[in-house]
């Protein structure tokens, strides 16, 4: 199976409204082996994952959002958000 | 050796021989020492947290001039963005050291000497600009932790430098060699001094004719020949020693641990002097380095305060009150304080200006704003906290007393709070509170990156008064 190859980026998280390491760690344990983490700096993904902890959404302005999933909080269920980054949809929030 | 983790950086200093005298004591090893360890730990997380893939975004940048990825702390603001990431990193530090983490004053010294020795050059023809470049490329490799050596003791502050009746009062150039300068006299409440590796100094004040020995700006290794620190004995400092409860923040400790940095004929290479005697350049420096250095007190001032908030919630859970009318608005006032003094910071940041440098500045009618709200605020919140605490912050037990076989009971009977709450946990916030809001603390609030009426003195410079007289005799309808 080709896994898909995710970078996942924080914001810096000054004064976050969740905890983000904590959401992030529910989405790769909802991912399971279908999704390779990686980083930006890697330069080989697929798609981004951005994960900001307020509504500001500080990354969002430095990106092309053809290969972006912004995530501002942790409402969305973590499986939902795994469905997205499999999926061809390619756009924010 | 660059330095990366926090280990890296407690072996650095352990490395690096500094004379450090703590009460009245020459000590051996400045990395371990117990009152130093607190603000070591706070410093130590600028390290840790630029490490972490949720942190880096505002702990690192991207250097200007090598294109390398460094700490934040050594970085030249390059965007307005970049100021407003800087306040945003003060914050969330804060929020784990609710402490002083102490690199800041060097971080500002080195902005501002980037746009100053740039607008020298320009003037002078001096090389300045080009020196200063080389030795920041080297603090953003090795990632050193700096002291920005602004106040000089200052003596009769009725008269200039070259007035006063003991002329090294002011730190001076007390000799130019070939090759160099020597330096005489002392820089006072050294946020940091005790924990970093090198001290940044600059002219404490504009300078006048006469007083060209004492505009000097110069980068000095902390274990030059002739560097002698003196640790400043803080409230309750003695708490450090036992550790445990008591101290309040025993991890991080209380502001950033200042010290008296004494220079007895300090020789300072060239490459290392970054002014000379340019005395019309004295104020720029000084206005752009206390700027620079005010612009970040809504950050870090507003993370600590979030934790006094969190703290004095707590003690009012713990002792029943936290559902009552006046506590949540006395909270209420709290939060408000803090992010009036939080909203100054992002304020002067977003309408941050290009220098002549290429390097960005915030403005600085704002930035004193946000400061002297700190000297008002940062009391105000504290107070509340000590109404939400009660007294008993004051008049509690010692730890040891808790732990006694023989009274240890009395103290958990009579400490006790709500059920369910151990006094132990009771006595541990109670103790945080007293740590943070009292004492060098508050002080620290009123006189760091400068006094009051420093700020009040850029008012009257900045705040376009005659403007505003204008402007109401324009709605008045008043013709002159």
């Amino acid at each position: 199976m080709i896994k898909e190859r995710i970078a996942l980026k924080y914001c810096g998280g000054c004064n976050p409204t969740f905890d983000r390491v904590e959401y992030v760690r529910k989405i790769q344990s909802a991912a399971e082996d279908r999704i390779e983490w990686t980083t930006l700096d890697d330069g080989h993904w697929d798609k981004v994952l951005l994960i900001h902890g307020c509504d500001t959404a500080c990354l969002e302005k430095n990106f092309d959002f053809s290969k972006i999933i912004s995530i501002r909080n942790d409402a969305q269920d973590p499986g939902e958000i795994v469905q997205r980054l499999l999926s061809e949809e390619k756009n924010e929030d | 050796m660059k330095i990366k983790t926090k280990e890296d950086y407690v072996k650095s200093l352990k490395d690096q021989k500094v004379v450090i005298y703590y009460n009245g004591e020459l000590v051996k090893d400045r990395s371990n020492h117990p009152a130093f360890v607190p603000h070591i730990n706070s410093a130590g997380k600028t390290y840790e947290l630029a490490l972490l893939p949720e942190n880096e975004d505002l702990l690192t940048a991207k250097s200007n001039i090598t294109g390398n990825k460094i700490s934040r702390f050594t970085h030249i603001h390059q965007s307005v963005d970049d100021l407003i990431k800087k306040v945003q990193m003060l914050r969330l530090i804060a929020h784990e050291t609710a402490s002083c983490f102490q690199r800041c004053v060097g971080f500002d010294a080195l902005n501002a000497l980037y746009m100053t020795t740039y607008e020298i050059d320009e003037k002078y023809g001096t090389k300045y600009f080009t020196r200063f470049v080389e030795y920041l490329k080297k603090i953003q490799e090795e990632n050193f932790m700096l002291v920005g050596g602004m106040t000089d003791p200052k003596g009769d502050r009725s008269k200039k430098p070259s007035q006063q009746a003991d002329p090294d009062l002011f730190t001076r150039i007390v000799e130019k060699r070939k090759d160099g300068v020597v330096i005489r006299g002392a820089k006072a409440h050294q946020t940091g001094a005790v924990n970093s590796h090198e001290i940044m100094i600059l002219p404490t004040q504009a300078m006048a004719e006469g007083d060209e020995a004492y505009a000097i700006a110069a980068a000095i290794p902390l274990d030059a020949k002739g560097v002698t620190l003196i640790f400043g004995r803080q409230t309750n400092e003695e708490r450090k020693l036992e550790g445990g409860m008591d101290a309040g923040n025993c991890e991080f400790g209380m502001v950033g641990g200042e010290a008296l940095v004494v220079f007895e004929d300090v020789f300072v290479p060239w490459e290392r002097v970054f002014m000379c005697g340019e005395i019309d350049f004295c104020g720029t420096l000084v206005e752009r380095f206390a700027t620079l250095h005010r612009q970040n007190y809504g950050g870090c001032k507003g993370g600590v305060s979030d934790i006094i908030i969190g703290a004095s919630a707590v003690a009012a859970q713990y002792q029943g009150t936290l559902g009552a009318s006046h506590i949540k608005d006395k909270l209420v006032e709290m939060l408000h304080l803090a992010e009036t003094v939080y909203s100054g910071s992002v304020a002067c940041s977003a309408m941050g200006t290009k220098t002549k440098s290429g390097s960005y500045y915030p403005d600085p009618l704002l930035a004193n704003c946000t400061k002297h709200n700190i000297t008002r605020n940062i009391y105000e919140i504290s107070r509340l906290a000590h109404d939400i605490g009660g007294g008993i912050m004051a008049t509690l037990p010692f730890n040891n007393d808790l732990k006694s076989s023989a009274v240890g009971k009395y103290v958990e009977k009579y400490m006790k709070g709500v059920e369910g709450v151990s006094t132990e946990n009771r006595m541990m916030i109670l103790r945080l509170l007293e740590n943070m809001t009292g004492g060098t603390a508050l002080v620290e609030s009123m006189h760091g990156a400068g006094s009051p009426q420093s700020q009040r003195v850029m008012y009257q410079r900045l705040g376009r008064l005659n403007d505003k007289m204008k402007m109401a005799k324009k709605i008045a309808k008043i013709k002159d």
